[in-house]
């Protein structure tokens, strides 16, 4: 009789484990992190089996033919299959920063030769600048006169200087006039793959113009202009300051977007990591999925956010709202605010007009304002804290399915308890209030009011005494 | 590799009709052929369970019983799968061989998609070749299995016997092609310019192979010679 | 190898899936926490293979 592995079952209690801390713990957001660490279950589930192996070995019991069967082979398979969908849809390119460094000085073969730049034309009645890039980095500004100014250097990867030559001769930077724009080419495609070519360019564009950029890898840098700004790459960051117009930029991957004072709509789309938009006036739409933290300051008009399981909506934010994983807030906004996802916490702060949340699991903080309106929170696993001035006017309906109701906001709060039911009701003459969760605590208290319960997960002052180190057993031979 | 006689529960014989290995007490003769007991025709054949390998050596003009269909592998079938990485192989029963053909796929396409230059081209052209080879492997074993042959996880078309004794190729191919690709993909060692280098070292590599095996197969004439002169 | 030590080919077997899975889930691992992609790394496997034969070898033959 071969010896049965005890890898199995010790998966199954592992399984068994991480579901019991999803429901005990809800704001862990286990699902992110299955996607981003299961390959550590190959790697332990191989370790445990190859030390099982081992130590059958050793003590002379007989070895299976295979160390991994074919049917743990196919559970592997399955586990790669859905963890890899798993991280490309949860999180992905996170690690875009990291993998741009290049292993410069270690280059043994090919080098990399660098030609100058230079080109200028008038732009007569053009009223837009296409750049159509292909790889590098490029700097775009705004300035006086009717001039396309282009400098900086392209670089060529090559094994020598004839070949360089070749492909800098085959790839020549162009301005050409085409109706109303000029289009600024590289074109890049036309040397053979072999010889990489990239360019780095910064360009003085007339103030007025608009521009519109096409790369596949490389930084945007656009300033000063009065016009429209349209990007449109595969991997880039982009930065933008100083804009007249609107802005729409779509990309793959990026690893930032940074967006400083513009006077239009701001619409981004694609994937990404971070996004930080400051003073904008016009609407902002984003739509995507971003691994980072999305940061909105002062935006004059509506704000959205869309992703695939996330939305959000602010009519104005004089304030700040931040987007993150697993944690949306915002603070200092105009209502209408609406915020749905699945897994976040979600905190909102002196906010006007009605708001509007909804959660499958996660806690949510809420302090409106004096002028607020109706305000709807939901959600299905995890505490509701309400924070409301001490003169406030509201109409409260605060119900949980299980969990304990605290008000420390007294009269005319009133608990009624029915099972395990528990539904806080008062009212003091104001706009409806209507928590909700399924399981967790609902807290009310009045601002100003010091706030009681120790958060969560604090440690004891006074630390256990760290077990002693093992004796080393005396060794037996 | 395992030598052959080194388990002492080393199956015997392989059933003809259901390919299930076979101890040597289980082990059921009918008419020269080989079932388990399951599979065993009844012996109501008016000749009687005659001495099967006499039998057939009496009579070469005997023709075996014909083979019972094979119910789970058809080559043809094992062909088409064999189109889909993977498949072809898990088709056959060998499900790690499945995992590493569908592997090797997905690394291929990465490659032709990612690589640049050169490498690009070369993974292009492999994708066919590779997906052939997997659909001509999986058409091969479902073939031996149906002829009741046993087959190991890892076969191949490639007959590895006496893989034992020769010099170890393919492990010393697989860890240099690792490290080439290695320090290809670190961007430490370039293939595009190594390419001039590739085909003379290759020439000289299969030259050192060559020269190696015949020295070694004259030495063993070498000493059988001087055996028989003892 | 000591006197447990029966069957040296067979542990050499045993444990060849063990490492491939322990290779497979380290090189998914630096995919996605570390600086490397996966598209990077394979070339590994292949060593790791190459070296596990070669291996299975050498104990073959001391037997």
């Amino acid at each position: 009789m071969r010896p049965r592995s005890i890898v199995a079952p010790l998966l199954l209690i592992a399984v068994g484990t991480l579901f019991l801390v999803r429901n005990l713990w809800p704001e862990i957001p286990m699902f992110e992190m299955f996607a981003r660490y299961w390959p550590f279950l190959l790697i332990i589930w191989g370790s445990a089996r190859l030390l099982e192996v081992l130590i059958w070995h050793f003590t002379g019991r007989p070895l299976p033919v295979q160390g991994v069967s074919g049917g743990e082979w196919i559970v592997i398979v399955f586990l790669c299959v859905f963890g890899s969908m798993s991280f490309w849809g949860s999180n992905a390119y996170s690690r875009w920063p990291n993998s741009r460094i290049s292993v410069r000085g270690l280059e043994i073969f090919g080098e990399r030769f660098e030609f100058p730049v230079n080109a200028e034309q008038s732009t007569g009645k053009a009223s837009r600048v296409v750049l159509d890039l292909g790889r590098g980095n490029v700097t775009i500004v705004g300035a006086d006169g009717d001039k396309i100014k282009v400098t900086g250097h392209k670089t060529i990867q090559a094994y020598n200087q004839t070949d360089a030559d070749r492909g800098d001769k085959e790839a020549p930077v162009e301005i050409v006039p085409m109706g109303d724009q000029i289009v600024i080419r590289t074109n890049q495609e036309k040397i053979d793959k072999n010889r990489r070519a990239s360019a780095d360019l910064e360009i003085a564009i007339p103030r007025n113009m608009s521009f519109e950029g096409r790369g596949r890898y490389g930084d945007f840098d656009v300033r000063d202009i009065a016009g429209n700004v349209e990007i449109n790459s595969e991997n880039s960051g982009v930065r933008l300051q100083n804009i007249g117009g609107g802005a729409k930029i779509e990309l793959r991957r990026s690893d930032i977007v940074r967006a400083v004072s513009v006077k239009g709509n701001v619409d981004i789309k694609g994937r990404g990591q971070d996004i930080e938009l400051e003073g904008i006036a016009g609407q902002v739409t984003v739509n995507g999925s971003y691994s980072g933290e999305l940061t909105f300051r002062n935006v004059a008009k509506p704000l959205r956010f869309e992703s695939s399981n996330t939305e959000v909506r602010v009519e104005q934010t004089t304030g700040l709202v931040k987007i993150a994983l697993g944690n949306i807030s915002a603070e200092n906004v105009q209502g209408p605010v609406k915020v749905r996802t699945k897994v976040a916490d979600v905190q909102l702060r002196d906010f006007s007009q009605t708001a509007e949340v909804q959660l499958e699991r996660g806690d949510i903080e809420i302090r409106p304002s004096a002028t607020h309106g109706r305000i709807d929170a939901k959600t299905d696993n995890g505490s509701v804290d309400l924070v409301v001035a001490p003169g406030a006017r509201f109409d409260l309906t605060a119900t949980t399915k299980r969990g304990e109701i605290n008000n420390d906001f007294g009269a005319p709060l009133k608990v009624e308890a029915e099972g395990r039911n528990s539904t806080l009701r008062g009212s003091t003459g104001g706009p409806a209030i209507h928590l909700e969760t399924q399981r967790g605590e609902i807290t009310v208290r009045r601002a100003g009011q010091s706030e009681t319960a120790p958060p969560r997960g604090v440690l004891p002052k006074k630390l256990p005494e760290p077990p002693a180190p093992p004796v080393p057993a005396p060794v037996q031979q | 590799m395992e030598p052959v006689n080194d388990n002492p529960r080393q199956p015997a014989a392989f059933c003809r009709a259901c390919g299930k290995a076979l101890m040597p007490d289980e082990v059921q003769n009918y008419q020269g052929t080989v079932y388990c007991l399951e599979h065993m025709p009844q012996a109501s054949a008016p000749q009687q369970q005659a001495p099967p390998v006499s039998d057939g050596a009496a009579n070469p003009y005997y023709q075996p019983p014909p083979m019972p269909p094979q119910s789970s592998t058809s080559p043809g079938w094992a062909f088409v799968l064999g189109l889909i990485p993977g498949v072809g192989a898990i088709y056959n029963g060998q499900y790690a061989k499945g995992f590493v053909h569908a592997l090797i796929t997905g690394v291929l396409f990465s490659l032709a998609d990612h690589g640049s230059g050169s490498t690009q081209t070369l993974f292009e052209m492999c994708i066919p070749v590779w997906i052939f080879y997997m659909a001509f492997e999986a058409y091969n074993t479902a073939k031996r299995r149906m002829m009741g042959e046993h087959v190991d996880e890892f076969s191949s078309i490639f007959p590895n016997s006496n893989l034992n004794t020769g010099f170890p190729v393919l492990p010393i191919l697989l860890i240099v092609v690792g490290v080439v690709f290695l320090l290809d993909n670190l961007q430490w060692l370039s293939l595009r310019a190594l390419k001039p280098y590739a085909g003379p070292v290759l020439m000289i590599a299969v030259g050192v192979f060559l020269l190696l095996a015949r020295l070694k197969a004259n030495a063993r004439i070498g000493q059988e010679a001087h055996h028989e002169r003892s | 190898m000591n006197g447990v030590n029966v069957q040296p080919v067979s542990l050499m077997r045993a444990v060849r899936g063990p490492i491939l899975l322990i290779t497979i889930g380290t090189l998914f691992a630096i995919d996605h926490v570390g600086p490397y992609s996966f598209s990077t790394t394979w070339p590994a496997l292949l060593i790791v293979i190459g070296v596990m034969k070669l291996m299975e070898r050498a104990t073959s033959s001391a037997s």
